[in-house]
Protein backbone atom coordinates (compact mmCIF):
# COMPACT_ATOMS: atom_id res chain seq x y z
CA UNK A 1 0.00 0.00 0.00
CA UNK A 2 2.76 2.39 1.00
CA UNK A 3 4.60 1.58 -2.19
CA UNK A 4 1.50 2.41 -4.24
CA UNK A 5 1.06 5.73 -2.46
CA UNK A 6 4.71 6.59 -2.96
CA UNK A 7 4.44 5.63 -6.62
CA UNK A 8 1.40 7.90 -7.06
CA UNK A 9 3.10 10.71 -5.15
CA UNK A 10 6.19 10.59 -7.38
CA UNK A 11 4.00 10.34 -10.46
CA UNK A 12 2.00 13.47 -9.58
CA UNK A 13 5.12 15.34 -8.49
CA UNK A 14 6.79 14.45 -11.76
CA UNK A 15 3.81 15.74 -13.75
CA UNK A 16 3.78 18.98 -11.79
CA UNK A 17 7.50 19.57 -12.15
CA UNK A 18 7.36 18.80 -15.87
CA UNK A 19 4.71 21.49 -16.37
CA UNK A 20 6.40 24.75 -17.22
CA UNK A 21 4.77 27.89 -15.76
CA UNK A 22 2.73 30.01 -18.18
CA UNK A 23 4.86 32.48 -20.02
CA UNK A 24 4.05 36.16 -20.29
CA UNK A 25 3.76 37.87 -23.70
CA UNK A 26 7.03 39.80 -23.39
CA UNK A 27 8.83 36.58 -22.50
CA UNK A 28 7.30 34.79 -25.47
CA UNK A 29 8.31 37.61 -27.79
CA UNK A 30 11.92 36.93 -26.90
CA UNK A 31 11.72 33.49 -28.50
CA UNK A 32 12.58 33.64 -32.24
CA UNK A 33 10.48 30.57 -33.12
CA UNK A 34 7.39 32.11 -31.50
CA UNK A 35 7.96 35.45 -33.20
CA UNK A 36 8.40 33.76 -36.56
CA UNK A 37 5.24 31.65 -36.23
CA UNK A 38 3.28 34.62 -34.96
CA UNK A 39 4.57 36.81 -37.81
CA UNK A 40 3.43 34.21 -40.34
CA UNK A 41 0.02 34.07 -38.72
CA UNK A 42 -0.32 37.85 -38.74
CA UNK A 43 0.64 37.90 -42.41
CA UNK A 44 -2.03 35.30 -43.15
CA UNK A 45 -4.54 37.21 -41.06
CA UNK A 46 -3.82 40.36 -43.07
CA UNK A 47 -4.45 38.49 -46.32
CA UNK A 48 -7.67 37.02 -44.96
CA UNK A 49 -8.70 40.50 -43.85
CA UNK A 50 -8.53 41.68 -47.47
CA UNK A 51 -10.71 38.74 -48.52
CA UNK A 52 -13.24 39.41 -45.76
CA UNK A 53 -13.36 43.07 -46.76
CA UNK A 54 -14.05 42.06 -50.36
CA UNK A 55 -16.89 39.73 -49.36
CA UNK A 56 -18.46 42.31 -47.10
CA UNK A 57 -18.34 44.88 -49.87
CA UNK A 58 -20.66 42.54 -51.77
CA UNK A 59 -22.74 41.97 -48.61
CA UNK A 60 -21.68 38.32 -48.68
CA UNK A 61 -21.59 37.66 -44.96
CA UNK A 62 -21.48 33.86 -45.32
CA UNK A 63 -18.25 33.93 -47.35
CA UNK A 64 -16.72 36.44 -44.96
CA UNK A 65 -17.62 34.11 -42.10
CA UNK A 66 -15.93 31.16 -43.82
CA UNK A 67 -12.68 33.12 -44.11
CA UNK A 68 -12.97 34.27 -40.52
CA UNK A 69 -13.58 30.72 -39.35
CA UNK A 70 -10.57 29.48 -41.31
CA UNK A 71 -8.29 31.97 -39.60
CA UNK A 72 -9.64 30.88 -36.22
CA UNK A 73 -8.96 27.26 -37.12
CA UNK A 74 -5.45 28.21 -38.16
CA UNK A 75 -4.98 29.96 -34.82
CA UNK A 76 -6.20 26.81 -33.09
CA UNK A 77 -3.60 24.73 -34.89
CA UNK A 78 -0.72 26.97 -33.77
CA UNK A 79 1.84 25.69 -31.22
CA UNK A 80 0.92 26.27 -27.58
CA UNK A 81 3.49 29.01 -27.12
CA UNK A 82 2.02 31.00 -30.02
CA UNK A 83 -1.49 30.36 -28.67
CA UNK A 84 -0.36 31.77 -25.33
CA UNK A 85 0.86 34.88 -27.09
CA UNK A 86 -2.28 35.20 -29.17
CA UNK A 87 -4.53 34.81 -26.14
CA UNK A 88 -3.92 38.46 -25.30
CA UNK A 89 -4.46 39.67 -28.87
CA UNK A 90 -7.97 39.17 -30.25
CA UNK A 91 -8.27 37.98 -33.82
CA UNK A 92 -9.60 40.69 -36.12
CA UNK A 93 -13.04 40.26 -37.65
CA UNK A 94 -12.69 43.17 -40.10
CA UNK A 95 -16.20 44.43 -39.44
CA UNK A 96 -17.89 41.08 -39.97
CA UNK A 97 -19.49 41.04 -36.52
CA UNK A 98 -20.90 44.55 -37.05
CA UNK A 99 -22.50 43.60 -40.35
CA UNK A 100 -23.78 40.39 -38.80
CA UNK A 101 -25.48 42.34 -36.04
CA UNK A 102 -26.91 44.69 -38.64
CA UNK A 103 -28.38 41.76 -40.59
CA UNK A 104 -29.67 40.26 -37.37
CA UNK A 105 -31.43 43.52 -36.47
CA UNK A 106 -32.96 43.80 -39.95
CA UNK A 107 -34.19 40.20 -39.74
CA UNK A 108 -35.74 40.78 -36.33
CA UNK A 109 -37.57 43.80 -37.76
CA UNK A 110 -38.91 41.58 -40.54
CA UNK A 111 -40.37 39.24 -37.94
CA UNK A 112 -42.60 42.09 -36.75
CA UNK A 113 -44.46 42.32 -40.07
CA UNK A 114 -46.66 39.29 -40.85
CA UNK A 115 -45.92 39.42 -44.59
CA UNK A 116 -42.14 39.42 -44.11
CA UNK A 117 -42.01 37.13 -41.08
CA UNK A 118 -41.08 34.07 -43.13
CA UNK A 119 -38.24 35.99 -44.81
CA UNK A 120 -37.04 37.09 -41.40
CA UNK A 121 -36.87 33.50 -40.20
CA UNK A 122 -35.19 32.45 -43.43
CA UNK A 123 -32.48 35.03 -42.83
CA UNK A 124 -32.12 34.07 -39.17
CA UNK A 125 -31.59 30.43 -40.11
CA UNK A 126 -28.76 31.49 -42.39
CA UNK A 127 -27.27 33.68 -39.66
CA UNK A 128 -27.61 30.88 -37.11
CA UNK A 129 -25.46 28.68 -39.34
CA UNK A 130 -22.61 31.07 -38.52
CA UNK A 131 -22.83 29.98 -34.90
CA UNK A 132 -19.22 30.73 -33.95
CA UNK A 133 -19.87 34.44 -34.42
CA UNK A 134 -21.81 36.32 -31.75
CA UNK A 135 -24.60 37.32 -34.14
CA UNK A 136 -24.96 33.65 -35.17
CA UNK A 137 -25.39 32.62 -31.56
CA UNK A 138 -28.00 35.37 -31.08
CA UNK A 139 -29.86 34.24 -34.19
CA UNK A 140 -29.87 30.70 -32.81
CA UNK A 141 -31.39 31.93 -29.56
CA UNK A 142 -34.17 33.77 -31.42
CA UNK A 143 -34.94 30.68 -33.47
CA UNK A 144 -35.03 28.54 -30.36
CA UNK A 145 -37.48 30.91 -28.69
CA UNK A 146 -39.71 30.78 -31.76
CA UNK A 147 -39.24 27.08 -32.44
CA UNK A 148 -42.98 26.39 -32.16
CA UNK A 149 -43.95 29.20 -34.53
CA UNK A 150 -45.77 27.65 -37.52
CA UNK A 151 -44.21 30.21 -39.86
CA UNK A 152 -40.73 29.11 -38.80
CA UNK A 153 -41.65 25.46 -39.10
CA UNK A 154 -42.97 26.08 -42.62
CA UNK A 155 -39.75 27.88 -43.59
CA UNK A 156 -37.67 25.01 -42.22
CA UNK A 157 -39.75 22.49 -44.19
CA UNK A 158 -39.40 24.52 -47.34
CA UNK A 159 -35.63 24.85 -46.87
CA UNK A 160 -35.37 21.10 -46.31
CA UNK A 161 -37.28 20.45 -49.52
CA UNK A 162 -35.06 22.85 -51.37
CA UNK A 163 -32.01 21.08 -50.01
CA UNK A 164 -30.78 24.12 -48.15
CA UNK A 165 -29.38 23.67 -44.71
CA UNK B 1 -3.99 7.74 7.47
CA UNK B 2 -1.42 6.95 4.83
CA UNK B 3 -3.68 8.46 2.20
CA UNK B 4 -3.90 11.70 4.18
CA UNK B 5 -0.12 11.73 4.50
CA UNK B 6 0.27 11.18 0.75
CA UNK B 7 -2.25 13.96 0.03
CA UNK B 8 -0.35 16.29 2.31
CA UNK B 9 2.91 15.53 0.54
CA UNK B 10 1.23 16.08 -2.80
CA UNK B 11 -0.17 19.46 -1.75
CA UNK B 12 3.18 20.47 -0.29
CA UNK B 13 4.91 19.67 -3.55
CA UNK B 14 2.36 21.75 -5.52
CA UNK B 15 2.83 24.74 -3.22
CA UNK B 16 6.60 24.51 -3.22
CA UNK B 17 6.66 24.33 -7.02
CA UNK B 18 5.21 27.88 -7.20
CA UNK B 19 7.45 30.81 -6.45
CA UNK B 20 5.22 33.81 -5.73
CA UNK B 21 8.10 36.25 -5.56
CA UNK B 22 9.44 35.20 -8.93
CA UNK B 23 6.03 35.38 -10.51
CA UNK B 24 5.42 38.84 -9.03
CA UNK B 25 8.75 40.04 -10.37
CA UNK B 26 7.92 38.73 -13.82
CA UNK B 27 4.50 40.35 -13.67
CA UNK B 28 6.01 43.70 -12.69
CA UNK B 29 8.47 43.44 -15.54
CA UNK B 30 5.58 42.70 -17.85
CA UNK B 31 3.66 45.72 -16.62
CA UNK B 32 6.71 47.88 -17.22
CA UNK B 33 7.07 46.42 -20.68
CA UNK B 34 3.53 47.25 -21.69
CA UNK B 35 3.42 50.68 -20.06
CA UNK B 36 4.72 52.47 -23.10
CA UNK B 37 1.97 55.04 -23.56
CA UNK B 38 3.12 58.62 -23.54
CA UNK B 39 1.08 61.72 -22.98
CA UNK B 40 1.13 64.06 -25.95
CA UNK B 41 2.95 67.26 -25.12
CA UNK B 42 0.16 69.45 -26.39
CA UNK B 43 -2.22 68.24 -23.73
CA UNK B 44 0.27 68.28 -20.90
CA UNK B 45 0.04 70.92 -18.25
CA UNK B 46 2.92 73.34 -18.21
CA UNK B 47 4.56 72.61 -14.91
CA UNK B 48 7.82 74.38 -15.59
CA UNK B 49 6.62 77.73 -14.25
CA UNK B 50 8.54 79.10 -11.35
CA UNK B 51 6.95 79.35 -7.94
CA UNK B 52 7.21 82.66 -6.05
CA UNK B 53 10.12 81.28 -4.12
CA UNK B 54 11.98 80.45 -7.27
CA UNK B 55 11.65 76.74 -6.85
CA UNK B 56 10.68 74.88 -9.93
CA UNK B 57 7.36 73.23 -9.63
CA UNK B 58 8.87 70.21 -11.26
CA UNK B 59 10.43 69.61 -7.88
CA UNK B 60 6.99 68.95 -6.46
CA UNK B 61 7.12 65.64 -4.79
CA UNK B 62 4.57 63.40 -6.33
CA UNK B 63 4.84 64.93 -9.76
CA UNK B 64 4.58 61.42 -11.04
CA UNK B 65 1.23 61.17 -9.33
CA UNK B 66 0.03 64.27 -11.12
CA UNK B 67 1.31 62.77 -14.30
CA UNK B 68 -0.55 59.59 -13.50
CA UNK B 69 -3.65 61.57 -12.69
CA UNK B 70 -3.65 63.21 -16.10
CA UNK B 71 -2.92 59.90 -17.72
CA UNK B 72 -5.79 58.26 -15.88
CA UNK B 73 -8.11 61.07 -16.89
CA UNK B 74 -7.01 60.72 -20.47
CA UNK B 75 -7.81 57.03 -20.33
CA UNK B 76 -11.22 57.70 -18.83
CA UNK B 77 -13.59 56.09 -21.36
CA UNK B 78 -16.47 58.23 -20.15
CA UNK B 79 -14.82 61.45 -21.26
CA UNK B 80 -13.72 62.63 -24.64
CA UNK B 81 -11.18 65.40 -24.20
CA UNK B 82 -11.28 68.13 -26.77
CA UNK B 83 -8.67 70.37 -25.20
CA UNK B 84 -6.77 70.79 -22.01
CA UNK B 85 -4.51 73.69 -21.27
CA UNK B 86 -3.21 76.00 -18.57
CA UNK B 87 -4.27 79.50 -19.45
CA UNK B 88 -2.13 80.92 -16.69
CA UNK B 89 0.73 79.74 -14.49
CA UNK B 90 0.01 78.16 -11.11
CA UNK B 91 -0.84 80.47 -8.22
CA UNK B 92 0.55 80.11 -4.77
CA UNK B 93 -1.27 80.98 -1.56
CA UNK B 94 0.24 81.16 1.87
CA UNK B 95 -1.66 80.15 4.99
CA UNK B 96 0.59 80.63 7.97
CA UNK B 97 3.66 78.67 7.13
CA UNK B 98 1.98 76.40 4.62
CA UNK B 99 2.06 77.16 0.95
CA UNK B 100 -0.61 75.93 -1.41
CA UNK B 101 -0.08 75.73 -5.12
CA UNK B 102 -3.20 76.21 -7.16
CA UNK B 103 -3.17 75.40 -10.80
CA UNK B 104 -5.78 76.89 -13.08
CA UNK B 105 -6.60 74.31 -15.64
CA UNK B 106 -9.07 74.75 -18.40
CA UNK B 107 -10.34 71.65 -20.00
CA UNK B 108 -13.05 71.05 -22.45
CA UNK B 109 -14.46 67.62 -22.76
CA UNK B 110 -17.52 65.71 -23.71
CA UNK B 111 -19.03 63.70 -20.92
CA UNK B 112 -20.16 60.61 -22.73
CA UNK B 113 -22.41 59.56 -19.87
CA UNK B 114 -24.34 62.81 -19.72
CA UNK B 115 -25.72 63.44 -23.13
CA UNK B 116 -22.43 64.71 -24.45
CA UNK B 117 -22.42 68.01 -22.65
CA UNK B 118 -19.41 70.26 -23.05
CA UNK B 119 -17.87 70.79 -19.70
CA UNK B 120 -15.47 73.50 -18.67
CA UNK B 121 -13.58 73.32 -15.44
CA UNK B 122 -10.97 75.38 -13.69
CA UNK B 123 -8.83 75.35 -10.59
CA UNK B 124 -7.04 72.27 -9.47
CA UNK B 125 -4.95 72.25 -6.34
CA UNK B 126 -1.55 71.07 -7.38
CA UNK B 127 0.40 70.73 -4.21
CA UNK B 128 1.07 71.81 -0.68
CA UNK B 129 4.41 72.85 0.73
CA UNK B 130 5.01 72.52 4.42
CA UNK B 131 7.52 74.69 6.29
CA UNK B 132 10.97 73.67 5.12
CA UNK B 133 9.40 70.62 3.61
CA UNK B 134 8.98 69.34 0.13
CA UNK B 135 5.96 69.92 -2.01
CA UNK B 136 3.26 67.35 -1.43
CA UNK B 137 1.04 66.38 -4.27
CA UNK B 138 -2.53 66.80 -3.17
CA UNK B 139 -4.04 64.27 -5.51
CA UNK B 140 -2.12 61.57 -3.73
CA UNK B 141 -4.76 61.70 -1.04
CA UNK B 142 -7.28 60.39 -3.47
CA UNK B 143 -5.55 57.07 -3.22
CA UNK B 144 -5.87 56.92 0.55
CA UNK B 145 -9.50 56.06 0.92
CA UNK B 146 -11.01 59.41 0.01
CA UNK B 147 -12.86 58.09 -2.98
CA UNK B 148 -16.29 59.60 -3.27
CA UNK B 149 -15.41 62.88 -1.62
CA UNK B 150 -15.08 66.00 -3.69
CA UNK B 151 -11.71 67.61 -4.27
CA UNK B 152 -12.65 70.56 -2.06
CA UNK B 153 -13.73 68.30 0.82
CA UNK B 154 -10.57 66.36 0.35
CA UNK B 155 -8.41 69.44 0.66
CA UNK B 156 -10.24 70.94 3.60
CA UNK B 157 -10.38 67.68 5.52
CA UNK B 158 -6.65 67.30 5.17
CA UNK B 159 -5.63 70.93 5.45
CA UNK B 160 -7.82 72.80 7.94
CA UNK B 161 -5.84 76.00 7.42
CA UNK B 162 -6.49 76.04 3.71
CA UNK B 163 -7.53 79.67 3.15
CA UNK B 164 -11.29 79.89 2.85
CA UNK B 165 -10.94 82.96 0.69
CA UNK B 166 -9.31 80.97 -2.05
CA UNK B 167 -11.72 80.13 -4.73
CA UNK B 168 -11.46 76.44 -5.26
CA UNK B 169 -14.23 74.92 -7.21
CA UNK B 170 -14.36 71.22 -7.48
CA UNK B 171 -14.96 69.89 -10.97
CA UNK B 172 -16.77 66.89 -9.51
CA UNK B 173 -19.21 69.16 -7.68
CA UNK B 174 -20.42 70.79 -10.84
CA UNK B 175 -23.81 69.39 -11.64
CA UNK B 176 -24.67 68.79 -15.21
CA UNK B 177 -28.12 69.32 -16.56
CA UNK B 178 -29.99 66.56 -18.32
CA UNK B 179 -28.92 68.00 -21.65
CA UNK B 180 -27.33 70.99 -23.23
CA UNK B 181 -24.13 72.76 -22.33
CA UNK B 182 -22.99 72.79 -18.74
CA UNK B 183 -21.11 75.58 -17.12
CA UNK B 184 -18.64 75.87 -14.37
CA UNK B 185 -20.09 77.85 -11.41
CA UNK B 186 -17.46 80.50 -12.03
CA UNK B 187 -19.20 81.25 -15.29
CA UNK B 188 -22.65 81.43 -13.73
CA UNK B 189 -22.86 85.11 -14.54
CA UNK B 190 -23.47 84.04 -18.07
CA UNK B 191 -27.06 83.20 -17.38
CA UNK B 192 -27.88 82.29 -20.93
CA UNK B 193 -26.53 78.84 -21.75
CA UNK B 194 -24.38 78.85 -24.83
CA UNK B 195 -25.55 76.61 -27.65
CA UNK B 196 -23.39 73.61 -28.43
CA UNK B 197 -20.65 74.39 -30.92
CA UNK B 198 -21.32 72.98 -34.42
CA UNK B 199 -18.61 70.33 -34.16
CA UNK B 200 -20.19 68.97 -30.99
CA UNK B 201 -23.65 68.92 -32.59
CA UNK B 202 -22.16 67.09 -35.58
CA UNK B 203 -20.40 64.63 -33.31
CA UNK B 204 -23.61 63.93 -31.43
CA UNK B 205 -25.59 63.43 -34.62
CA UNK B 206 -22.88 61.17 -36.07
CA UNK B 207 -22.97 58.95 -33.01
CA UNK B 208 -26.74 58.70 -33.01
CA UNK B 209 -26.80 57.98 -36.74
CA UNK B 210 -24.21 55.24 -36.32
CA UNK B 211 -26.22 53.71 -33.50
CA UNK B 212 -29.44 53.79 -35.50
CA UNK B 213 -27.78 52.25 -38.55
CA UNK B 214 -26.08 49.55 -36.52
CA UNK B 215 -29.53 48.26 -35.61
CA UNK B 216 -30.78 48.69 -39.17
CA UNK B 217 -32.99 51.73 -38.50
CA UNK B 218 -32.55 53.71 -41.72
CA UNK B 219 -35.64 55.81 -41.08
CA UNK B 220 -34.36 57.08 -37.74
CA UNK B 221 -30.87 57.71 -39.15
CA UNK B 222 -32.33 59.69 -42.02
CA UNK B 223 -34.44 61.78 -39.66
CA UNK B 224 -31.43 62.44 -37.44
CA UNK B 225 -29.38 63.67 -40.38
CA UNK B 226 -32.22 65.89 -41.61
CA UNK B 227 -32.75 67.39 -38.13
CA UNK B 228 -29.00 67.83 -37.68
CA UNK B 229 -28.71 69.69 -40.96
CA UNK B 230 -31.53 71.98 -39.91
CA UNK B 231 -29.89 72.63 -36.54
CA UNK B 232 -26.47 73.27 -38.03
CA UNK B 233 -27.67 75.50 -40.84
CA UNK B 234 -24.61 76.85 -42.63
CA UNK B 235 -22.39 74.30 -40.91
CA UNK B 236 -24.41 71.36 -42.26
CA UNK B 237 -21.33 70.20 -44.18
CA UNK B 238 -20.06 68.90 -40.83
CA UNK B 239 -22.54 66.06 -41.22
CA UNK B 240 -20.74 64.74 -44.26
CA UNK B 241 -19.36 61.80 -42.30
CA UNK B 242 -22.83 60.88 -41.04
CA UNK B 243 -24.15 60.98 -44.62
CA UNK B 244 -21.29 58.78 -45.80
CA UNK B 245 -22.03 56.28 -43.05
CA UNK B 246 -25.66 56.25 -44.12
CA UNK B 247 -24.58 55.64 -47.71
CA UNK B 248 -22.30 52.76 -46.64
CA UNK B 249 -25.14 50.97 -44.86
CA UNK B 250 -27.59 51.68 -47.68
CA UNK B 251 -25.14 50.22 -50.22
CA UNK B 252 -24.74 47.08 -48.11
CA UNK B 253 -28.50 46.71 -47.74
CA UNK B 254 -29.06 47.08 -51.47
CA UNK B 255 -26.40 44.47 -52.26
CA UNK B 256 -27.82 42.09 -49.65
CA UNK B 257 -31.40 42.39 -50.84
CA UNK B 258 -30.48 42.13 -54.51
CA UNK B 259 -29.28 38.64 -53.64
CA UNK B 260 -32.40 37.93 -51.55
CA UNK B 261 -34.64 38.75 -54.50
CA UNK B 262 -33.52 35.44 -56.03
CA UNK B 263 -35.13 33.41 -53.26
CA UNK B 264 -38.95 33.10 -53.24
CA UNK B 265 -39.21 33.13 -49.44
CA UNK B 266 -37.34 36.37 -49.02
CA UNK B 267 -38.30 38.13 -52.27
CA UNK B 268 -41.17 40.17 -50.82
CA UNK B 269 -39.11 41.27 -47.81
CA UNK B 270 -36.21 42.16 -50.11
CA UNK B 271 -38.53 44.32 -52.20
CA UNK B 272 -39.78 46.08 -49.09
CA UNK B 273 -36.19 46.74 -48.00
CA UNK B 274 -35.20 48.01 -51.44
CA UNK B 275 -38.26 50.27 -51.57
CA UNK B 276 -37.22 51.68 -48.21
CA UNK B 277 -33.71 52.50 -49.48
CA UNK B 278 -35.17 53.90 -52.69
CA UNK B 279 -37.15 56.41 -50.64
CA UNK B 280 -34.00 58.14 -49.33
CA UNK B 281 -31.87 60.67 -51.09
CA UNK B 282 -28.74 58.60 -51.55
CA UNK B 283 -26.77 57.14 -54.42
CA UNK B 284 -27.92 53.68 -53.41
CA UNK B 285 -31.52 54.76 -53.90
CA UNK B 286 -30.93 54.85 -57.66
CA UNK B 287 -29.41 51.37 -57.55
CA UNK B 288 -32.36 50.11 -55.49
CA UNK B 289 -34.83 51.56 -57.99
CA UNK B 290 -33.04 50.01 -60.96
CA UNK B 291 -32.92 46.66 -59.14
CA UNK B 292 -36.68 46.76 -58.68
CA UNK B 293 -37.37 47.91 -62.26
CA UNK B 294 -37.75 44.36 -63.70
CA UNK B 295 -40.57 43.71 -61.20
CA UNK B 296 -42.47 46.82 -62.19
CA UNK B 297 -46.21 46.19 -62.38
CA UNK B 298 -45.99 42.77 -60.72
CA UNK B 299 -48.41 41.83 -57.97
CA UNK B 300 -45.52 41.09 -55.66
CA UNK B 301 -44.06 44.58 -56.02
CA UNK B 302 -47.49 46.13 -55.50
CA UNK B 303 -47.83 44.19 -52.27
CA UNK B 304 -44.32 45.24 -51.25
CA UNK B 305 -45.18 48.88 -51.98
CA UNK B 306 -48.26 48.60 -49.80
CA UNK B 307 -46.20 47.17 -46.90
CA UNK B 308 -43.42 49.73 -47.38
CA UNK B 309 -45.86 52.64 -47.37
CA UNK B 310 -47.53 51.29 -44.23
CA UNK B 311 -44.14 50.98 -42.51
CA UNK B 312 -43.00 54.43 -43.60
CA UNK B 313 -46.02 56.07 -41.97
CA UNK B 314 -45.33 54.37 -38.65
CA UNK B 315 -44.00 56.81 -36.09
CA UNK B 316 -40.47 56.11 -34.90
CA UNK B 317 -40.52 55.69 -31.12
Amino acid sequence: MVQKILFLFFLFSGILVAQSPPQLPFELLQQPAVVEAWGKFMHKQGAVGTLIGGHLKKADLASAYKEWLAIHELAGAMPDTVKQLMASIPIEDYGMEDWGRFELARSLAELEVPETRAAGFHELIQLAAMSKASFGASAKEVLFKNRKDPVLQAVVQEMKKGGTK
Amino acid sequence: MKCIFAGFLLLASIVSAQDPAAFKARMLAYQDAINYSKIETDVMVDLTSLSPEGAKILQVEGFDDLNDFWKASRRDPTRLFLSRSTPKPPEFHKAGTTLYGLLYVEEKYVDLRKKRAVFLTKETLVGVKYPRGKWKKILRFRQKGYAGKTEAELVRSNFPDFPAAIKFADPVAVSLGPSGPSMHPALAKLSQPEPDPPDIVALRVETLVERALAVGDFKRASELIANGKEELGTSARLLQYASLTFEKFARYEVARNTERLKHPTSRLAAMVALLEIASFETRSAKVAKSTLAPFSGSEELKQAESIASKLSTEVTP
